[in-house]
């Protein structure tokens, strides 16, 4: 079992990724736009972090602001940003691409688009490999096909042939695996990196990227907004709402009890945690406009607990009890709120 | 009499492989009975590829069958207009579906006039009901669907089918794009308009847990033939085909210490155009005997039917759910009487 006892630290190594205040900010016609606020996380060898949050909660921008991908119209602020004990925000472009592919790698949501269309697969992840290492072309064919055959492809060596288009979306998906993982990267960023497939076809990828972490000591984000995904992969789960961190903790402890009421409403949201034949518990609305973000608590405006203090207020993420911070005054809730509802 | 009966239904491709442009048959749809009763929510899953959204496109009349018949009241089902009137669809992306420079207001109107349902006076007021019945403020005629949210998008299209009064709406993969809070939304808005018009549903879905939560019936598709059917709580507690069972074990479950333990379907889907030899699962199967390959089973069992020659031997199911927490059911319960006595305010803030 993965799970171990409720508060045992997941992992005593030091910190492979540290970040500590990082905010970034968009550049528009209509005035900046804030994306992400003073987000603080660190991920060590071998463990997942879930980052989860729904559509404009800022979690597409943080991978891609680790990865040193974000556009030129994005304005990037941090305390700290460290890799390996390495200042990313302190390095140069031509350094981040020694790093990118090869220490840190990511995986998106649509392979379909990650990959090149015109080019063969198996010349794709040569061309990889080349990238970082001086390796004649034949050997890095024969280990092309070896990582395709990692990530469980039937016939490896035909599909290394086969253009993307030929290849199904759970192929694709593996291919796009395949290329992350090709030089054993420290740091995996999967962003939504199984939304798009079948049931049966996400079970095979969540069990290879298991299998990964056990077995290279990856340190995994893991970028979802399904809480059934977060529940069989992560060991740590960071929610996030519009750009702020809501709520922190050990899975464990988050899916025995969430304690900031956005947690909730996500989980309520879920017909697994709802009573068959009843109206299930949806959070009311859909996320704020950054550039209209309201007063105080930004989740208020949708939140069943709300009264003056979070209309006015901001609540800072404070500890609780355990591994766990939340950003709600009224934490942990069925202690504060329980004789008030 | 059941409102939609379809009897044997097929569909063929014809497709071209290969260099020499081989003709092939893609036999998307394999002798399909489904009915759907009024006033019923039907659901039909099955992953990509199984055929399920053509079946759904057939039954709108999107598009033609191949073999067998589609009754709708008893009748054989009538074409164009006068079967847009009977049965509407949903599609997944609204986005693509909605006319973009068409304001709400027109886009919601035009099946009502092009039906004659609403006369020019009653317009403004039909549209403002329609807005009210999925959710949505009635000022809102007034914008276009680019000012929408994805949710408010996929609630003017559902308003866009109401206007024509079906009896059916074909709902296909309708919530599966948004966001988790929002498919909790819509979902909860489709059974609850379900119950105050009286209307049937077919929900095609590739995800099962919503599935569970909003069908009365639920039939199971893999490569063009429903392998499963029946009253949903039974298929999910006591599925009846290995399929099922693997569709079930594969959903990650919301709860603490989820991950291992499941029944893991080897390979991938074979190609519609080289289907093995009588059950089109058995290569995946991990009961399948060598019957299964020389015969393709039926599908029987009366109310709660499975196409399997082994249905009767299948080990008994452990299902992966468990009870959540107590400290978590307590919290969500917290919530709910919450948002029960703040509804009124709580809906202000938004719609």
């Amino acid at each position: 079992m993965k799970h171990m006892a409720v508060s045992a630290p997941v992992n005593a190594a030091p910190a492979l990724l540290t970040i500590e205040d990082l905010s970034v900010t968009f550049r528009t016609d209509s005035g900046p736009l804030p994306a992400l606020d003073s987000i603080s996380l660190e991920v060590r060898p071998g463990e997942t972090l879930a980052v989860v949050g729904e559509s404009g909660s800022g979690k597409s921008v943080l991978s891609l602001a680790i990865m040193g991908l974000l556009p030129p119209t994005a304005r990037l602020t941090a305390g700290r940003m460290e890799f390996d004990g390495r200042d990313l925000t302190g390095l140069g472009r031509a350094e981040l691409r020694g790093l990118r592919g090869r220490d840190m790698a990511m995986i998106f949501q649509e392979p379909a688009t990650a990959l090149n269309p015109v080019q063969r697969i198996g010349d794709q992840l040569v061309e990889a490999i080349r990238l970082h290492e001086d390796v004649p072309v034949a050997k890095a064919r024969t280990r092309a096909v070896e990582a395709l055959a990692a990530t469980g492809i039937p016939s490896p060596d035909l599909r290394a042939r086969a253009y993307p288009q030929e290849l199904s979306g759970g192929m694709r998906q593996r291919a796009l695996i395949a290329m992350a993982l090709i030089h054993r990267p420290r740091l995996l960023i999967a962003d939504e990196p199984t939304t798009a497939l079948d049931v049966t076809v996400q079970a095979q990828i969540l069990d290879l990227m298991r299998d990964l972490g056990r077995d290279n000591g990856t340190a995994t984000i893991f970028i979802t907004h399904d809480m059934g995904v977060v529940a069989e992969m992560a060991d740590r789960v960071t929610v996030l709402y519009s750009g702020r961190r809501v709520e922190t903790a050990h899975a464990d402890e988050l899916f025995d009890s969430p304690e900031h009421p956005y947690t909730v409403g996500l989980l309520g949201s879920l017909p697994q945690l709802n009573r068959r034949g009843e109206p299930m518990l949806p959070i009311t609305g859909t996320v704020p406009d950054p550039r209209r973000m309201p007063p105080g608590c930004h989740f208020h405006p949708r939140c069943p607990f709300a009264d003056a203090r979070c209309r006015s207020e901001q609540p800072p993420l404070r500890p609780l009890n355990g591994h766990r911070q939340s950003a709600c005054h009224y934490a942990p809730l069925l202690e504060r709120l329980g004789g008030r509802v | 009499m059941n409102l939609l009966e379809l009897k044997g239904l097929g569909k063929d491709f014809p497709v071209r492989i290969g260099l020499l442009g081989q003709r092939r048959v893609l036999r998307a749809l394999d002798r399909v009975d489904l009915s759907i009763g009024k006033g019923e929510i039907v659901a039909l899953v099955g992953e990509s590829g199984c055929g399920k959204s053509t079946l759904g496109h057939i039954v709108a009349g999107l598009q033609s069958a191949s073999a067998g018949s589609l009754l709708v009241n008893g009748q054989p089902a009538l074409t164009g207009k006068a079967r847009a009137r009977q049965i509407q669809i949903v599609f997944q992306d609204p986005f693509g579906s909605l006319n973009p420079r068409m304001s709400v207001g027109d886009l919601i109107a035009e099946p009502a006039e092009l039906h004659g349902l609403v006369t020019r006076r009653d317009r403004g007021h039909r549209v403002g009901e329609l807005l009210t019945l999925v959710g949505l403020r009635p000022a809102l005629a007034e914008r276009h669907p680019h000012e929408l949210s994805g949710g408010q998008r996929q609630r003017v299209a559902l308003a866009r089918a109401l206007a024509s009064e079906p009896e059916l709406i074909v709902c296909d993969e309708a919530v599966s794009a948004l966001d988790v809070s929002v498919q909790a939304q819509i979902s909860n808005l489709l059974k609850d308009i379900q119950a105050r018009t009286g209307i049937s549903l077919l929900f095609i879905s590739h995800g099962l847990s919503l599935v569970r939560h909003i069908s009365d019936r639920v039939a199971v598709m893999y490569l063009g033939r429903i392998v499963e059917e029946g009253p949903t709580a039974e298929v999910f507690e006591t599925p009846r085909h290995p399929y099922t069972r693997a569709l079930l074990s594969a959903t990650p479950e919301p709860l603490p210490g989820s991950g291992g333990n499941r029944m893991q379907l080897e390979g991938e889907l074979p190609s519609p155009l080289a289907l093995p030899s009588g059950c089109a699962f058995r290569n995946r199967c991990p009961y399948a005997i060598s019957r299964c390959a020389e015969e393709a089973p039926p599908l029987e069992g009366g109310a709660h039917a499975a196409a399997c020659w082994r249905t009767g031997e299948l080990p008994e199911f452990e299902g992966r759910q468990t009870a959540p927490p107590e400290r978590m059911t307590a919290v969500l319960d917290l919530y709910r009487r919450a948002a029960a006595q703040k509804q009124d305010t709580l809906q202000e803030n938004v719609t």
